[in-house]
């Protein structure tokens, strides 16, 4: 069986493209799932945190360190951890506002399109020919907010996750990738043995 | 006991040729010094104190006990290996003191492969290995079967898979069979080039200091006592300025000192970089002495090896990606390294050319897809290449460069009120070098079926796909791209993932809605 496919060109603006489909957009209770979510990590981290800014000040007194090392570490701990509590703080309660609307995918009768990004957008195009399976996932979280996730795999890896479905559209694109899979691999078989009745 | 001078039964378990048991002591070996490194090594203080001891006693009993200790595990490892063959699978068991069957389905195997010890060649015996798509390694290996029964298997998985696969098509390539031969065998100057463009130098640097250490603590015995109150490393330096200076001496009675240190430096770097090309020669002489390309069908066959004689297999329409790599040594040879993948594995499903040229580079990738890849030549100078857009070099620039280094001087003066943080300035010159150098080196090259992917810092590195092989497609747009109209197309397939960065925009999206088009327009199965 030959892998060269006869494909001569064609003019590009003849091709459909993924800038005219119609998107759908993701649940939107699950911007609250995030918000919770990051809820439960920050009530986490920073304790944890706190509890390292103590050390770090009692390590500093117990070892009466220099006046340079004093000087970094204020830089450090002053001036870094400021900073990064600003940026957790806005990646975990600000970022979903945005980042959620923003979520998007459709089913084209070949493939499967995921677009998400806030300050980087990035457009997944997943064809139904080159997938081998497809799953769906419901953690605590998720079960709690009604939401699940389906995970399409090819021959690469993951290629899409979208996260943020209602568990019938999960389950109904789970469905309808796994009958387009199969029906896939029925045409597979059906050419391979035209083929050999030519040959 | 199998009957190797007869074609196998179905459905009887065998048991592997005694000869197997060097195969299974090699395997015990090689399991045990796995362990060795991730327990032991880590741990190394602990083996420091214990070889301090010199308690030769112990540790022979310790090193009698571990051969001892391969030896057992690996004649039961032997007494438990069965295999056995149905009309579509093969099944090997194994196991010491958990048992595992593996049925591999014929259809499943995508590569057979031969690897032959030196006992293997002396007995006309082979290991035959089954390589499958999901795994990272050799999924099964039955050891020191006969060439005869080797072949006999592989032609038998190959009828009964490709009955599977194409019924009709399977009697006509039993008639059709032949052997072309692509890269004729390998010559000591093809393999001295491989040998002096190959290999670690590191490692022998390592090897070669823990020589020298050890001759240096061994000569303070031999020295004097006052020797062992000295610090070891400075000892060691002196040991070798001395003896150094004592053979110059030997030589040039009125050499000075002053110009003795720096001979034997000088001396003790020409001894490292010939030591080293010798290992690397020898390496190469043990690895590639031999090796020779053929064709089969639409398989490609590499025989290769001085002792150990490796046979590879690789079907033509399953290789997904095909890298040509040069380093800095084989650039000044002017050949390339080659390697077609079947997956993401770097050792199985991976067939390796070690020394083409660019025109020979190019003419395999024609045959290893199809003439999918004719008209694009696998010349990394080649102006065909389309450079990328500067933006690439002036955003990463500015992103791992500029940024953090004006943003560290500000906060520096604030903090420290010093001046010497203006030396952070280097670190932007730093960026910009490397980054314009791997922006000169970035292009790609297409056709109507496929891509070549160039990129590299110092030496040049080429990764080539026909679009048929994509499994999915991304287009990316951060902000600064947002803004200039810009896009990155990433094409991924089941090796490798082309990035492609500030394209068009316009043209990223045609691009992806090719691709698209060109794999759900297709009639063709994916292999």
């Amino acid at each position: 069986m030959s892998i060269l496919f006869k494909n001569p060109t064609v003019p590009l603006d003849t091709l459909p493209t993924v800038a005219e489909i119609t998107w759908t957009p993701v649940e939107f209770r699950y911007r609250n799932m995030l918000l919770l979510r990051n809820l439960f990590v920050s009530l986490i981290l920073i304790p944890i945190g706190i509890g390292i800014f103590f050390l770090l000040q009692v390590f500093d007194q117990a070892a009466d360190a220099g006046e340079v090392f004093e000087k970094i570490g204020r830089f450090v701990v002053g001036g870094g951890s400021t900073l990064l509590i600003a940026l957790l703080l806005f990646r975990w309660f600000v970022v979903p506002f945005l980042e959620v609307p923003r979520m998007k995918f459709a089913v084209r009768l070949q493939d499967i399109n995921y677009r998400r990004g806030v300050f980087s957008t990035r457009i997944t195009s997943a064809p139904f020919r080159r997938m081998q399976h497809a799953e769906t996932n419901r953690g605590p979280l998720e079960r709690m907010f009604d939401l699940a996730s389906l995970s399409v795999y090819t021959a690469a890896g993951l290629a899409v996750q979208i996260r943020g479905l209602s568990p019938d559209t999960a389950e109904t694109l789970r469905d309808h990738i796994l009958k387009k899979i199969s029906e896939y691999q029925q045409l597979d078989a059906q050419s391979d043995s035209d083929d050999s009745s030519r040959t | 006991m199998i009957n190797l001078t007869t074609v196998f039964e179905q459905d009887i378990w065998y048991k592997a040729s005694p000869v197997a048991l060097l195969f299974f002591v090699g395997k015990t070996i090689r399991k045990g010094f796995e362990q060795f490194k991730s327990l032991v090594l880590p741990n190394s203080f602990v083996l420091a104190w214990f070889l301090t001891q010199r308690n030769w006693l112990l540790i022979g009993i310790l090193v009698g006990i571990w051969v001892m200790l391969i030896f057992v595990v690996a004649f039961v490892r032997y007494w438990r290996f069965r295999f056995k063959l149905a009309p579509n699978s093969i099944s090997v068991r194994e196991g010491v003191l958990r048992e595992r069957q593996l049925d591999l389905e014929f259809e499943r195997i995508r590569a057979v492969n031969y690897k032959r010890g030196i006992i293997d060649r002396v007995l006309g015996l082979t290991g035959i290995s089954f390589d499958t798509a999901g795994s990272g390694e050799a999924e099964a290996t039955i050891p020191a079967v006969s060439m005869k029964f080797a072949e006999s298997l592989r032609a038998s998985i190959e009828e009964k898979r490709t009955e599977v696969l194409e019924p009709e098509s399977a009697q006509e390539r039993t008639v059709d069979e032949k052997e072309d031969l692509v890269i004729p065998t390998f010559k000591w100057r093809e393999i001295l080039r491989i040998g002096l463009s190959s290999g670690s130098f590191v490692f022998v640097a390592t090897f070669i200091g823990a020589i020298i250490a050890f001759a240096g603590q061994y000569s303070k015995t031999f020295d004097s006592a006052e020797d062992m109150q000295t610090d070891s490393l400075s000892n060691l330096v002196m040991w070798i300025v001395t003896r150094g200076h004592e053979f110059h001496a030997g030589v040039f009675p009125d050499i000075p000192m002053s110009v003795s240190i720096p001979l034997v430096a000088l001396e003790l770097v020409l001894l490292l970089i010939v030591a080293t090309m010798i290992f690397n020669f020898a390496s190469a002489v043990f690895q590639w002495y031999n090796f020779t390309l053929f064709r089969e069908n639409d398989t490609l066959k590499s025989v290769a090896g001085l002792t150990t004689v490796r046979e590879t297999r690789i079907t033509l329409p399953k290789i997904q990606s095909v890298y040509v790599n040069e380093n800095l040594r084989s650039r000044w040879f002017s050949f390339f390294k080659l390697t077609a993948r079947q997956s993401r594995s770097q050792q199985e499903h991976t067939l390796v050319v070690p020394l083409a040229s660019s025109d020979t580079s190019s003419e395999l990738c024609h045959l290893m897809f199809k003439d999918a890849t004719r008209g694009l030549r696998f010349d990394p100078r080649s102006p065909d290449f389309i450079p990328i857009s500067p933006a690439y070099f002036w955003v990463d620039f500015a992103n791992v460069g500029l940024i953090p280094s004006l943003l560290a001087i500000v906060l520096g003066l604030l903090v420290f009120e010093s001046v010497f943080v203006l030396l952070l300035l280097a670190w932007p010159a730093a960026v910009a070098v490397v980054q314009f150098l791997k922006w000169r080196k970035a292009g790609y090259m297409y056709n109507e079926t496929a891509i070549v992917h160039r990129k590299g810092l110092l030496t040049y590195s080429l990764v080539t796909m026909p679009f048929s092989k994509t499994q999915f497609v991304r287009v990316e747009q951060n902000i600064i791209q947002q803004w200039t109209r810009r896009a990155t197309l990433e094409i991924r397939n089941s090796t490798h993932s082309f990035r492609i960065p500030y394209l068009d925009f316009d043209l990223a999206c045609d691009f992806r809605d090719f691709l698209l088009y060109t794999i759900e327009s297709s009639k063709e199965e994916w292999q």
